[in-house]
């Protein structure tokens, strides 16, 4: 473990290959994109809230494990 | 009761207005898309059916990019609506944009054959086998589009950069600019042709203007903003945000700053860019990153770069570039266990020339004959090719061909960087047995080519250095390094400096030795002046270099009396490094003081107490040992302090003393 004192030994450089950085690759074209369907919302999702609207008020304290 | 009180905020007979709106202004502000997608979640779960809850929730997930939830969404709609064929094809889109390539063919198969969406069909089909990296595929593909369609140029254009048939591909991209007119896509590609020819200027033109345009038309993408110190919100991962280009360009940015070493301009690259949070990063950014946060902080590069080899796809350099990074640290069973782990990696992401190299570097730890056996083959393979390529260079000189002259000039180079690492990884083998000989007899059969490389005239230097009787031929590669950079003397690494002034001092030049010392000094204190917190080791370094000198010489009175000079003042000097080269020198010291055979004059070991004690002081905040980057088990962090080594060693001097 122990040796002589000797003069200091600098460091051998020993460079590695390059490291490479990352780039996207060439951007390819013409992919479909969904498109916006146009609903009528008011009318689709209100039927929803009015039936749990409607649930909701027919039930009583005793109904509160089928309303949850 | 979050349902009622989210889909409470809006009135009944507003929803269409409200959900539409913040759709609308989603490609603006992502974080209305999130409102859309809440509200929409809780129509879904009141009812699973509902078509218009399921497409809008599609569309908003297919322009968050979230691309796994719009999967399940449109995947829900076929299922539902068997007749509507544009939720076959998203849902096929989605499945490609996943990079679920074979499920994403699968779902194209499921169309009529008189189907509306027959071109559409056409170039997903083409994208999908473009990304599975089946050219030919894609190539049949994409020459079935029209020729009135652009995208089929583009496309064209595509295939061929991934064939490496550059100019063509180039061409194809200018082509297309000029029939469609600017498109930041097209203006990324075209980039990125002339990145690949190394053509740094031209492709920073075009994402110039890319990040021109970006800045002028999208503000709310917040280019800049961080790398001002500006704390900015996420902008997320729009298609808005895709079709700028913008990230695509600011990788390509900080990729070719990093190919240019200039490190920092390429982390600004990255910082500039619009700001997302890190899960939302994509892979190629998050790559980036880690290679440029090597330096600061390599656990966490680390951390990312093991992350992305799990993700599928990674980018393709990710697996040699974490290869080369374990090696560099000398965590070569990491990088062992990683190769044997992924063999089917090494043949797809390694060159032949890189899996020969770390083949070699890790076989070194267990047999290093056959690892000097390995790289003197890829050496000798590499001295060939580059005879070869001058003796080309000269034919064409003679034949006046200036572009084949410059074209071979090029390919040397190249080489030439491909040979360097090969070489001084041989030598290091030599070099790390102290046979200095065998390390000189090897850069004797590389000078022909490696002349004039830095790398190379440094090891000579220290190859001669180190044989203590050619301190002369030592000077002659030393100097010109350091004349080369004179005027910026802090510059040239500390232990070139110092190796000199020790040849100087060695063969009778004590003038000069003084007079690149005083240099040095004045240096030093200019820098003290502008930037007076900094750090700075050089004048240290030559001074613990000299003193070890002396000690090793058995002049200890005049050795370790430099020893003690070169740290003062001990709050600018006394670092790790420098720490452990002056206790190497007190070891040996007190090793010769308690064999008695030597003898010191009381007034200079009272000069090592009192040194000894001023470290102590000043070392509580300097490591006595720096722990590599993945290390789990950590060295008791009080013992592994200056402080505390500096104690240790003045008791044992004081043990003497008695």
């Amino acid at each position: 473990e122990k040796e002589q004192l000797k003069l200091i030994k600098p460091q051998f450089e020993t460079p590695l290959p390059n490291l490479q950085p990352a780039v996207f690759p060439p951007i390819f074209r013409g992919l479909p994109k969904p498109h916006l369907e146009l609903f009528d919302l008011d009318e689709a999702f209100s039927s929803v809230q009015t039936r749990l609207i409607q649930v909701a008020n027919k039930c009583t304290d005793e109904d509160l494990e089928y309303y949850i | 009761m979050n349902l009622l009180t989210e889909s409470g905020r809006i009135k009944q007979g507003d929803y269409t207005r409200v959900i539409y709106t913040w759709i609308k202004d989603g490609k603006w502000h992502p974080s209305q898309y999130k409102e859309a997608i809440a509200f929409l979640n809780e129509q879904h779960a009141s009812n699973p059916s509902s078509r218009a809850a399921l497409s809008l929730l599609g569309y908003c997930y297919y322009f968050t990019q979230d691309f796994a939830n719009a999967t399940q969404c449109y995947e829900q709609l076929v299922q539902l609506y068997p007749d509507v064929e544009h939720y076959k094809l998203n849902y096929a889109q989605c499945l490609y944009q996943s990079c679920m390539y074979e499920e994403a063919m699968r779902a194209t198969f499921q169309f009529e054959s008189n189907s509306n969406y027959k071109t559409q069909i056409l170039k997903l089909q083409a994208a999908i086998k473009y990304g599975e990296e089946d050219m030919s595929a894609a190539k049949t593909l994409v020459e079935q589009i029209s020729n009135e369609d652009p995208d089929k140029e583009v496309n064209l254009g595509c295939i061929l950069f991934k064939e490496s048939r550059l100019d063509e591909s180039l061409a194809k991209f200018v082509n297309a600019i000029q029939m469609q007119g600017y498109k930041p896509d097209l203006s990324y590609n075209i980039a990125l042709c002339y990145y690949q020819l190394k053509q740094y200027p031209s492709a920073m033109k075009h994402i110039g203007d890319i990040i021109e345009r970006g800045i002028r038309e999208h503000p709310e993408l917040s280019v800049g903003l961080t790398t001002e110190g500006i704390e900015v919100r996420s902008v997320g991962n729009t298609i808005t945000l895709h079709e700028t280009a913008l990230v695509e360009a600011f990788n390509l940015k900080a990729a070719i700053e990093y190919q240019l070493k200039n490190y920092d301009a390429a982390n600004e690259a990255l910082t500039d860019m619009p700001p997302r949070a890190e899960e939302e990063l994509d892979a190629v950014t998050l790559h980036n990153q880690a290679l440029i946060s090597m330096d600061n902080d390599p656990a966490e590069g680390f951390e990312k770069l093991q992350f992305l080899i799990q993700q599928n796809p990674f980018p393709p350099e990710t697996f040699a570039n974490l290869l080369l990074l374990y090696c560099k640290y000398e965590y070569f069973d990491l990088a062992a266990d990683v190769m044997a782990e992924n063999a089917h990696f090494t043949y797809k992401y390694l060159t032949p020339y890189l899996y020969e190299f770390l083949d070699a570097l890790i076989t070194q730890q267990t047999s290093p004959e056959d690892a000097y056996r390995k790289f003197d083959e890829m050496a000798t393979k590499h001295s060939d090719i580059l005879r070869k390529l001058m003796k080309q260079m000269q034919d064409a000189k003679q034949a006046q061909n200036d572009d084949s002259v410059k074209k071979y000039a090029n390919e040397y180079e190249n080489t030439l960087e491909l040979y360097i690492p090969i070489l001084m990884s041989q030598a290091k083998i030599y070099w790390d047995l102290e046979y200095y000989e065998q390390v000189e007899k090897v850069f004797r059969k590389s000078v022909e080519f490696c002349s004039d490389h830095d790398t190379w005239k440094l090891n000579v230097a220290h190859v001669l250095f180190m044989q203590e009787n050619k301190f002369k031929e030592a000077t002659g590669f030393y100097e010109p390094l350091v004349k080369k950079s004179y005027e910026n003397i802090l510059n040239v690494n500390a232990m070139v400096l110092a190796n000199l002034c020790v040849s100087y001092i060695m063969t009778g030049q004590n003038e000069d030795a003084e007079e690149l010392m005083r240099k040095i000094e004045k240096e030093e204190e200019q820098l003290a002046y502008s930037s007076p917190d900094k750090k700075i080791y050089h004048l240290c370094t030559v001074n613990l270099v000299i003193g070890t000198l002396y000690c090793s010489k058995g002049n200890y009175e005049f050795g370790i009396s430099r020893i003690i000079k070169s740290l003062e003042p001990y709050s600018k000097k006394l670092g790790t490094d420098t720490w452990f080269y002056a206790k190497r020198c007190f070891l040996a010291l007190l090793e010769n003081l308690a064999k008695q055979m030597i003898v010191i004059r009381d007034s200079v070991l009272d000069e090592c107490l009192q040194f000894l004690a001023h470290c102590e002081e000043y070392g509580t905040e300097v490591k006595a040992i720096i722990e590599p980057p993945l290390e789990l088990e950590t060295l008791n962090p009080g013992k592994n302090t200056v402080t505390y080594e500096a104690r240790l060693l003045k008791s044992l001097l004081l043990q003497i003393m008695q």
